[in-house]
């Protein structure tokens, strides 16, 4: 808790919390479990933290927050070693690796407000989504500086939540996590890459924000093997 | 109230195609002036703004990161009640009969006027490497991608003011940094040009033109043809930003009847009509001077030209217009917010 006052006053202004109550007060209907991931040696880990305490205060009690040091399950599971790692809702679908902090703030609201409400817009295509037989993990590598970027890791976490955890969207700030976007060679950004099971294990998509319809294609795809 | 009648389609007063600030500027005025509009964006508001890093010569602001302005712009216009389809691309429009309809890759749009504000695009290059290395070295947004390529060697291609904008942007984060143009100048600001001839890490190849990117799994040099001898060489990068100029996005429109030159940019009037009565195009889109003073100019122009088509004029009452639709409470709001920063800063002021 200490922490928190340091930073309050930087991280969302007055004005900023009154939108926010707002919008959640009006938006947010079922709870919203948020988990925070964090490790040592983090530089953005205790502002992560400050600001979901923030986002869990204005939420009225939707938004039930915990935070855990990653330990060895986890960077298992999750293959990285280091916070902040934020996983949104019942099954983990949306994963923030790294802050989501610049351009991606409002794209960062709005996925708790559709992982709560599940508006996601994607009726026609969430029975074919939750029947896949494999996870199929939506990897945008993004920089908190491009404007584009939150469209597409909007429409991945769109498309996570309506697939009810069959896929996972995972949001990589590169400069946070350099060895992931140095993986595949990422120089430009949004880049996205569709990973079957096994986190970063696939391939590059596309490099640019996609078309719901062709990114919920390319998913289907590569979840039985093409 | 939008309406949406037994084609569910939507019915509004005027539709503006794009979000950058030609667009946004319309939609504050159209908004402001009883029109229902709905404005289309197909990436992100804000257009070629929201990606430029600096901005110095729109009045009133001495210099303002493109973030800052774009994002002004669009809480300027929502204010004002502005509806925003974003992200949706407009993808065909029917404009020969009075009521003009917009289809999108969502929703189909029916209004009474409609303005084109849809830009223009970067022009590719067109040589062997670009597309394979798109992502992997190969870039066209210096503020979105450069930091990655942090303490390395990048080229600009590119002697506009565009170019020579993001080679500045650049010159902070790269090690070293070639800027290559086919002419012996830059075409650009001397306020811009001569910060980038005097920044040190910066090496000009004049008279130059990229004839190949290669590398492996990304990009590792550019092979380069000088002009003045015709000679072939090479150059090692770890990135190239491409910057050589614009196309319109004008092929929708050219697609159903709107006249456009033979570069394909939009030929309109002094009121910002197209050849198409109740169809206006404003901003970069109808080329001559892409700035983005004169985009917001045009985007006025246009939605004024849209507002007497749509009402007749002033006193004409051919259309009843409807209750403004301008959040006055978010409005007052933001005013008090902005008089609260003011006071605080000149509080702060201290000689
Ligand atoms: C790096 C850079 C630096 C710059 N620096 C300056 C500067 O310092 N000063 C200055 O005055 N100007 C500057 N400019 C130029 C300025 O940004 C442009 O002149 C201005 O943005 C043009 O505005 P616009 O609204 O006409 O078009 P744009 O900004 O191009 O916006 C058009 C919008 O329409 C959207 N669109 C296109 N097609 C469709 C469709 N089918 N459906 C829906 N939406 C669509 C696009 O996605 C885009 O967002 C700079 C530009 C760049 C790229």
């Amino acid at each position: 808790m200490s922490h928190e006052h340091e930073h309050e006053h930087e991280i969302l202004s007055e004005e900023d919390k009154k939108f926010i109550r707002d919008k959640f007060q009006k938006e947010l209907i079922h709870p919203v479990p948020i988990k925070l991931l964090v490790s040592d040696n983090c530089e953005y880990c205790h502002l992560m933290e400050d600001l979901l305490r923030i986002l869990a205060n204005l939420s009225d009690g939707k938004i039930q927050l915990t935070v855990e040091k990653i330990n060895d399950n986890w960077k298992e599971k999750l293959k990285v070693d280091k916070g902040p790692v934020i996983l949104i809702g019942e099954n983990n679908e949306v994963q923030y690796t790294g802050s989501p902090l610049g351009e991606e703030g409002w794209a960062f609201l709005e996925t708790i407000v559709l992982t709560s409400n599940k508006k996601h817009g994607l009726d026609a295509y969430e029975g074919k989504l939750k029947a896949l037989n494999r996870k199929v993990r939506i990897e945008t590598i993004v920089t908190p500086t491009c404007p584009y970027c939150p469209h597409a890791v909007l429409t991945a976490n769109r498309i996570a939540i309506a697939s009810g955890g069959k896929v996972v969207s995972d949001c990589v700030e590169a400069y946070e996590f350099p060895e992931i976007a140095d993986k595949w060679s990422v120089t430009a950004v949004p880049t996205i890459v569709l990973s079957v099971e096994e986190p970063y294990s696939g391939q590059v998509f596309v490099v640019s924000v996609p078309k719901e319809n062709q990114l919920i294609d390319a998913i289907l795809k590569v979840a039985i093997g093409e | 109230m939008l309406l949406v009648n037994e084609y569910m389609s939507t019915k509004t007063d005027v539709v503006i195609i794009g979000g950058g600030p030609a667009g946004l500027a319309a939609g504050i005025y159209t908004s402001r002036l009883g029109l229902e509009t709905i404005l289309i964006e197909k990436t992100a508001l804000g257009g070629q703004v929201a990606v430029s890093p600096f901005i110095e010569n729109y009045p009133g602001f001495t210099m303002i990161s493109g973030a800052e302005l774009s994002k002004r712009f669009i809480e300027h216009a929502e204010l004002m009640g502005v509806e925003f389809r974003v992200p949706e691309e407009v993808i065909k429009l029917e404009l020969s009969s009075e009521t003009k309809i917009v289809k999108t890759n969502k929703d189909t749009y029916e209004a009474d006027a409609v303005i084109i504000a849809s830009g223009a695009s970067r022009k590719k290059l067109n040589v062997p490497g670009e597309k394979e290395f798109a992502g992997k070295g190969v870039s066209y947004c210096a503020v979105c991608d450069g930091s990655f390529f942090r303490g390395k060697v990048v080229a600009v291609v590119g002697g506009g003011n565009t170019a020579v904008s993001e080679a500045l942007h650049l010159t902070g984060l790269v090690k070293k940094l070639y800027v290559i143009h086919r002419r012996d100048d830059f075409r650009a600001e001397i306020a811009l040009k001569q910060r980038l001839l005097d920044s040190p890490n910066v090496t000009q190849l004049w008279n130059t033109v990229v004839e190949r990117i290669e590398g492996d799994t990304t990009v590792r040099r550019l092979v380069l043809r000088d002009l003045k001898n015709n000679k072939q060489y090479e150059i090692e990068v770890d990135g190239v930003f491409i910057a050589i100029g614009y196309t319109p996005n004008s092929k929708i429109a050219a697609d159903a009847g709107v006249a456009v030159d033979k570069e394909g940019y939009i030929i309109v009037d002094k009121r910002q009509e197209t050849n198409i009565k109740g169809v206006y195009a404003a901003g970069d889109v109808t080329g001559g001077i892409m700035q983005i003073g004169v985009a917001v100019g045009e985007g006025i122009v246009a939605a004024m030209s849209a507002f007497e088509h749509v009402t007749g004029g002033w006193y004409a009452k051919k259309k009843k217009l409807k209750a403004v639709r301008i959040d006055f409470e978010k409005f007052k709001e933001k005013e008090e917010h902005e008089k609260r920063e003011e006071e605080k800063s000149l509080f702060k002021f201290k000689l």
